[in-house]
């Protein structure tokens, strides 16, 4: 698999309506995106988190700023994970 | 059968409605935010876009802030609830429906709080010098205004009294609960603290579903704490919305119709809605005005009120009338107090209260034809 194409970054949101609003405004800037249960050496939560390229990041960041998101958004990288491989990750940052 | 009882919940729904419900009980069913699967996913944006549905219909670009509860009831308790404090003063109207007044004579009973009622009648025609004096002298935290009366149909002046209110940096609260989709609400210009609506009415969908606007910097406490599917790790309650205000599984289902329903009113057109509904009330109140001794309880400037109104007949209760009016006629009214005491004393309507006549969107004119002859028959101007 060609690296850049890789799932490697996980988008916590913490809340359901926050990771939709991402997966609408993400989708419409034509990002690839796939919405997937949030890992859990990442989080404990219940629900869901949005992956993405890290080759996307700069335009990720810059979607994510249009809109009033009600919770902190944390950014989670791994070195080797594909889409469905997730050994562990690193906080890059919060947004 | 002629149904004028969609000021207590609307039917028929639209068809789309009863469609959307049984899409979500035959291809969703699964709980928002609880899980990771698709069907989870599908539930959580079914919620996303009803959540939208309502903040474009109020005018208001940020979703996060709508909450949603199972009724008008339940969105005004938290911010009673969740706002006032020991001690605090709280203004309110003389039209409010029991939803507000019982939580407040609670609250009167718990934490000790001081009311006062701004006097109003059947036109919603308050005294704006008195409440700029009341709000300037009286230290009020929160002021709590029912936007449209369930029992006459009289619309407060909001674009002049939530200024007031914000001038003197009194929390407000209003409830929406007849106005929400039966009148243009811009939430953003208005700007009210919290602003309660229910779903079964005027939106057009099931019982069991309802919510509020909440202003960004309001600091209404939740009144239920539970699991959230957020945060789980924590015994905390989430602090950030809509989260922190809706544990526990909410009602998608229902929610699915409410979208359905708000997206009628978009399809249809909120004008042409309106306009259909101040017909049927128009040709109501022509009809009704010629029966002797029959009083009408409601304003009747098409701006200042939303489709309803209350009539009484010398000489005869409410209930007798109703009930004949079903029994004989089909014709299915509400009768009584409306829940909304107060209010029937401030029409003079205490305390045998009124016939409320709530025509909808699919009522027709023919049948406030049948409903005025039903009326004058039993009011025995005919046999």
């Amino acid at each position: 698999m060609n690296p850049a194409s890789k799932m490697d970054l996980r988008l916590i949101f913490h809340s359901i309506h926050n990771v939709m609003l991402a997966e609408e405004l993400l989708l419409q800037d034509g990002l690839a995106i796939d919405m997937q249960p949030v890992p859990r050496v990442i989080s404990s939560d219940c629900g869901m988190c949005l992956a993405a390229r890290s080759v996307d990041l700069p335009r990720i960041k810059v979607c994510l700023a249009k809109a009033p998101f009600t919770s902190p958004i944390e950014i989670y990288q791994s070195p080797t994970a594909d889409d469905h491989q997730i050994p562990r990750f690193e906080r890059l940052s919060t947004l | 059968m002629i149904y004028l009882d969609n000021a207590a919940t609307s039917h028929p729904k639209p068809e789309g409605v009863k469609a959307a419900i049984s899409d979500y009980l035959d291809n969703v069913g699964a709980s928002p935010g609880r899980s990771g699967h698709q069907l989870a996913a599908a539930a959580g944006r079914l919620l996303f876009q009803t959540r939208r549905a309502v903040a474009r219909l109020f005018r208001l670009d940020d979703s996060g802030n709508i909450i949603f509860t199972q009724n008008a009831t339940a969105s005004l308790n938290l911010a009673l609830f969740g706002l006032l404090r020991p001690g605090d003063r709280v203004l309110t109207g003389s039209l409010e429906h029991n939803s507000v007044m019982r939580p407040l004579r609670q609250l009167q009973k718990s934490h000790k709080i001081t009311i006062d009622i701004l006097p109003g009648n059947a036109g919603s025609h308050y005294d704006l010098n008195l409440l700029e004096r009341w709000c300037a002298t009286k230290n009020y935290r929160l002021a709590v205004i029912n936007h449209a009366s369930n029992v006459t149909g009289s619309l407060a002046p909001l674009a002049q009294m939530l200024p007031l209110f914000r001038k003197h940096g009194i929390i407000s609260v209003v409830d929406g609960a007849q106005s929400a989709g039966a009148c243009a609400i811009d939430l953003q210009a208005l700007d009210p603290d919290i602003f309660c609506f229910t779903g079964h009415k005027s939106l057009y969908g099931p019982s069991g579903t309802g919510g509020f606007y909440i202003r960004p910097d309001c600091p209404a406490t939740p009144l239920i704490f539970g699991g959230t599917g957020s945060r789980s790790e924590n015994e905390e309650q989430p602090d950030f919305r809509p989260d922190c205000y809706e544990s526990g599984t909410p009602n998608t289902m229902g929610l699915a119709g409410l979208k359905a329903g708000i997206e009628f009113i978009e399809k249809t057109g909120l004008a042409q809605i309106q306009r259909h509904e101040q017909k049927l009330i128009a040709r109501l109140e022509s009809g009704l005005r010629q029966i002797a001794n029959l009083s009408l309880h409601g304003p009747f400037a098409e701006e200042q009120r939303v489709p309803l109104f209350s009539f009484s007949i010398k000489g005869l209760s409410p209930s007798e009338i109703g009930f004949r009016l079903d029994r004989e006629f089909s014709i299915l009214t509400r009768v009584g107090l409306h829940c909304a005491p107060r209010a029937h004393q401030s029409i003079g309507t205490w305390p045998q209260g009124a016939v409320r006549l709530a025509p909808g969107y699919f009522n027709c004119l023919e049948e406030m034809d049948a409903v005025i002859n039903a009326v004058a028959e039993i009011a025995g101007e005919k046999t």
